[in-house]
C-alpha cells in the first residue's frame, strides 16, 4: 500500500514535470540537475574509502611516493601483516565478544522496560519513561570521570565485561525508545486472545510481541554492536592492558607507535574494521532504516 | 503521520484502571522491592558470576559461559520476579508488576547518569585530586583559560555548522534521492556507508586526504595536496591553518552524520500525504513553494528530533579533535578539554567543572526535547 503511494506520487511528479518542460534539451538538463549534484554527493562519500583502499593495496615505499589511485603493484601484503598481527586479533575478537554482549544485553534490559512502558497503566509511568529517555539527550563524556571511578573502587577497571555494561547503560534508553514505539503498533486484540487461551506473558512476549517487533530488535541490535565496534573514548579510559582493549584502540595505537607511520598497514586496518560491519548491514540495512523511522517520524 | 491507535489509548484505561485507585501503603513498600532490591541482586549474582568465569583458563570457554550466565540469568531473574509477582494478592498483582519490567533498566540508568551527574557535580568544587574543596575556582578557570575560550568558541561553531549542514545535505539528498527511480536504494546505502565507520578509522581515512609534509620530507602524499601540486601551487598544511582547520574536521564529522539524517529524513517526506502537495499544485504552487510551504512544515517535527541528535553527537565528539593535536593546531572543543584535564593534566576538578558546563549547555536542547515529548504523550 506504501509502495503504491510512492508510485503514485512518483507519477504525480512525472506529469507535473512533463507538462512544464516537453523539449528533449530541457528534459535532460532536468535529469543533470537531479543527477549531478546526486553524483557529487555520492563521489564525496565514496572517495574517502576508495582512497584508503587503494593506499592499503600498495606498498610501503609506493604509499610514500606516488599519489597515484591504482597501485602499480597491488599487494595484501598490509593485510596479511595486520592479519597476522596479535595485537589484531586479540583486539578483533574483544570487538566482537564486547559488541555481541552489549547487543544481547541492551535488547534483554530494553525489552522488558519497554513492554511495560507501552502496555501497563502505571503510576509514574510518565515520569519514569521520560527519565529512561532522559541520557540520549546528555553526551556521555560527560559521566566518564564518576564511572572512571566506580570501575576503580569495584575492581571493575580493565574488564571486557565493564565495557558490556557501560555500553548497554548507553544504549538501553535508544532500545526503549524504538521498542515502545514499536510494540504500540501491535494490535492489543492479538495478545488478548493469547491471554485467553492461557499463555503467561513470557510466552506472549516470545511468540507474538518479539516475532512482530523483529525489525526494531535488529535495528537495536546492530545499533548496538555498531556502538560497541566504534566506541574509543570508553576503551581509552576503562581499559588499561592490550588484552582487554577493542579494535578502535588498536587502530590508534597504530597511528601513535611508529615514528614515521606505515600508511599501508594503517590503511588496511581501517577497512578490515569497516568490512564486517558493512557486510552486516548490506543485509538487514531495510530492517534498521524501518526500525529507525518508525521511531522517530511520529 | 497520522495516529491510528487513538482506539487503544482509551482501551487502556477501561482495561487497567480496575484496580490502582485504592492504594495501600503496603503496596507502596512492594514496588520499591520491586524496583530495587530484585535487580541489585541482579547485578551482584552476575557480578559473582563474572568474576568466577575471569578465572578460567581457556579464553574461549570463558566467553560463552559469561554469554549463557550473562543473558540467561538476566532472564531468569525477570522471570523469578515475575513468578514472585504473582504469589502476591490479585488485587497488588497489576499494580506491582510493571515495576519489575522496568527496575533493571532503571537501575543501570541511575548507575548511569544520575549517580554520576551528581558526583561530577560535587568534585567540579574540588582541587586536583578530590581532597579539598575550592570553591569557584574551578569554574573561573573555565571561562578565563585561554585555551578553555577557544574550546568554547570553537565548540561553538561545531553545534552551528555541523547539524545544519549535515540536516541541508542530509535533506537535499534525500529529495534528490526521491526522483531517482532505480537507483534510489543503492545510492542511499552508498551515503549511509561512513555511518559505518568508527571516529578513530574515519581520522585516519581522512589522513590521506589531509596529509602534509614539510619541504624535504618527500612527495606530498595527501589527496588535497596532490591536487594543489598538480596544479603548480605549493602545497598547504591543510590541519595547521587557523581557524580553518576547524571546518576541515567538520567536514570530516558531517561525512559520517549525512548518511543517517538522510535515511530519516527520507522516511518523514515520504510520509507526507500526496493529497495535500496535489491541492498546493492545482492551487498553483510551484515546486519550491511546495517544498517549503507544505514539505517542510510537515517534516518540521523530524528535522528537529535529527538536529538535536546530531548536536548532542557533536557535543560529545572528541575522538576526530583528539587525533589532530589540538593544542599546537587551535582546534581544542569542550569535550577534548575535560578528557585532557581529566586523563592527561590529571585535575579532577577542572575536569568536572568542564563537565557541568557540557551539562548546562545542552539544557536548552534537553528542555526543547521534554516539552515535544509531553505533547506527544499526550497525543497518544
Amino acid at each position: 500500500m506504501v509502495d503504491t503511494a510512492i508510485d503514485a506520487a512518483r507519477a504525480g511528479t512525472d506529469r507535473h514535470v512533463a507538462g512544464q518542460s516537453k523539449s528533449p534539451m530541457a528534459r535532460f538538463g532536468r535529469k543533470l540537475l537531479v543527477g549531478l549534484p546526486l553524483f557529487l554527493l555520492g563521489a564525496w562519500t565514496f572517495i574517502p574509502f576508495i582512497i584508503t583502499l587503494s593506499v592499503s593495496l600498495k606498498t610501503k615505499v609506493e604509499a610514500f611516493s606516488d599519489l597515484g589511485l591504482i597501485p602499480r603493484n597491488p599487494t595484501l601484503t598490509a593485510y596479511q601483516d595486520v592479519l597476522a598481527d596479535p595485537n589484531f586479533t586479540s583486539a578483533f575478537l574483544n570487538s566482537v565478544i564486547v559488541g555481541f554482549g552489549t547487543a544481547a544485553l541492551t535488547i534483554i534490559m530494553g525489552l522488558p522496560a519497554a513492554y511495560a512502558f507501552a502496555r501497563f497503566q502505571f503510576r509514574g509511568r510518565h515520569l519514569l519513561l521520560l527519565f529512561t529517555l532522559l541520557p540520549r539527550l546528555v553526551p556521555s563524556i560527560g559521566i566518564m570521570v564518576p564511572i572512571y571511578r566506580l570501575a576503580v573502587a569495584t575492581g571493575m577497571l580493565d574488564k571486557r565485561i565493564t565495557l558490556i555494561i557501560v555500553y548497554t547503560g548507553m544504549l538501553v534508553p535508544l532500545a526503549v525508545w524504538l521498542m515502545v514505539g514499536f510494540f504500540q503498533q501491535i494490535p492489543r486484540d492479538i495478545e488478548e486472545a493469547a491471554d485467553v487461551d492461557g499463555a503467561s506473558i513470557w510466552a506472549r512476549i516470545r511468540y507474538i510481541v518479539m516475532p512482530l517487533a523483529a525489525p526494531a530488535l535488529i535495528t537495536i541490535a546492530v545499533l548496538a554492536f555498531r556502538e560497541a565496534w566504534n566506541e574509543f573514548t570508553l576503551v581509552l579510559v576503562l581499559t588499561t592492558s592490550p588484552e582487554n582493549r577493542t579494535l578502535p584502540f588498536a587502530l590508534f595505537k597504530l597511528g601513535q607507535s611508529e615514528g614515521i607511520s606505515n600508511f599501508p598497514i594503517e590503511a588496511a586496518f581501517a577497512m578490515i574494521t569497516v568490512v564486517p560491519f558493512i557486510l552486516v548491514y548490506t543485509r538487514i540495512e531495510r530492517y534498521v532504516v524501518a526500525g529507525l523511522t518508525s521511531g522517530s517520524s511520529k | 503521520m497520522v495516529q491510528e491507535d487513538t482506539g487503544l489509548g482509551l482501551d487502556d484505561r477501561d482495561l487497567m484502571d480496575g484496580t490502582p485507585p485504592t492504594n495501600p501503603f503496603s503496596v507502596h513498600i512492594l514496588r520499591v522491592v520491586a524496583a530495587l532490591v530484585i535487580p541489585i541482586a541482579t547485578l551482584l549474582g552476575m557480578w559473582v558470576a563474572m568474576n568466577w568465569v575471569q578465572n578460567l583458563e581457556n579464553r574461549f570457554v570463558t566467553v560463552i559461559v559469561a554469554i549463557v550466565v550473562g543473558v540467561g540469568g538476566v532472564w531468569l531473574l525477570y522471570w523469578a520476579m515475575d513468578s514472585a509477582v504473582d504469589q502476591l494478592p490479585l488485587r497488588f498483582r497489576e499494580s506491582v508488576r510493571p515495576y519489575v519490567f522496568v527496575g533493571p533498566a532503571l537501575v543501570l540508568l541511575i548507575l548511569y547518569l544520575v549517580y554520576p551527574a551528581f558526583y561530577t557535580f560535587v568534585l567540579s568544587f574540588q582541587d586536583a585530586k578530590g581532597s579539598g574543596f575550592v570553591g569557584l575556582e574551578n569554574y573561573a578557570f573555565v571561562f578565563t583559560d585561554e585555551r578553555m575560550l577557544r574550546s568554547i568558541r570553537n565548540s561553538i561553531g561545531w553545534i552551528i555548522v555541523v547539524p545544519l549542514v549535515s540536516v541541508v545535505v542530509g535533506l537535499g539528498f534525500a529529495l534528490l534521492a526521491d526522483r531517482l527511480k532505480r537507483m534510489e536504494s543503492a545510492a542511499k546505502a552508498l551515503i549511509f556507508l561512513p555511518m559505518a565507520i568508527s571516529f578513530v578509522g574515519a581520522s585516519i581515512v581522512w589522513k590521506f586526504i589531509y596529509s602534509f609534509r614539510p619541504e624535504g620530507f618527500g612527495e606530498q602524499i595527501g589527496l588535497l595536496n596532490g591536487i594543489m601540486v598538480a596544479l603548480g601551487q605549493d602545497p598547504v598544511g591543510w590541519l595547521q591553518q587557523q581557524p580553518w582547520n576547524n571546518l576541515l574536521l567538520m567536514v570530516i564529522m558531517i561525512w559520517m552524520q549525512t548518511g543517517f539524517g538522510m535515511v530519516i529524513l527520507s522516511a518523514a517526506i515520504k510520509g507526507v500525504p500526496e493529497d495535500i502537495m496535489e491541492a498546493a499544485r492545482i492551487d498553483g504552487a510551484t515546486e519550491p513553494q511546495v517544498f517549503w510551504r507544505v514539505i517542510i512544515p510537515s517534516i518540521a517535527s523530524t528535522i528537529v528530533v535529527v538536529l538535536t541528535t546530531m548536536t548532542i553527537n557533536v557535543l560529545k565528539i572528541f575522538d576526530i579533535v583528539w587525533l589532530s593535536n589540538p593544542e599546537t593546531n587551535g582546534t581544542e572543543v569542550i569535550a577534548e578539554r575535560m578528557m585532557r584535564w581529566f586523563f592527561r593534566n590529571e585535575h579532577d576538578g577542572r575536569g568536572a567543572a568542564i563537565a557541568v558546563f557540557l551539562f548546562v549547555a545542552i539544557l536548552p536542547v534537553m528542555i526543547l526535547n521534554i516539552r515535544r515529548f509531553r505533547r506527544e504523550e499526550a497525543i497518544r
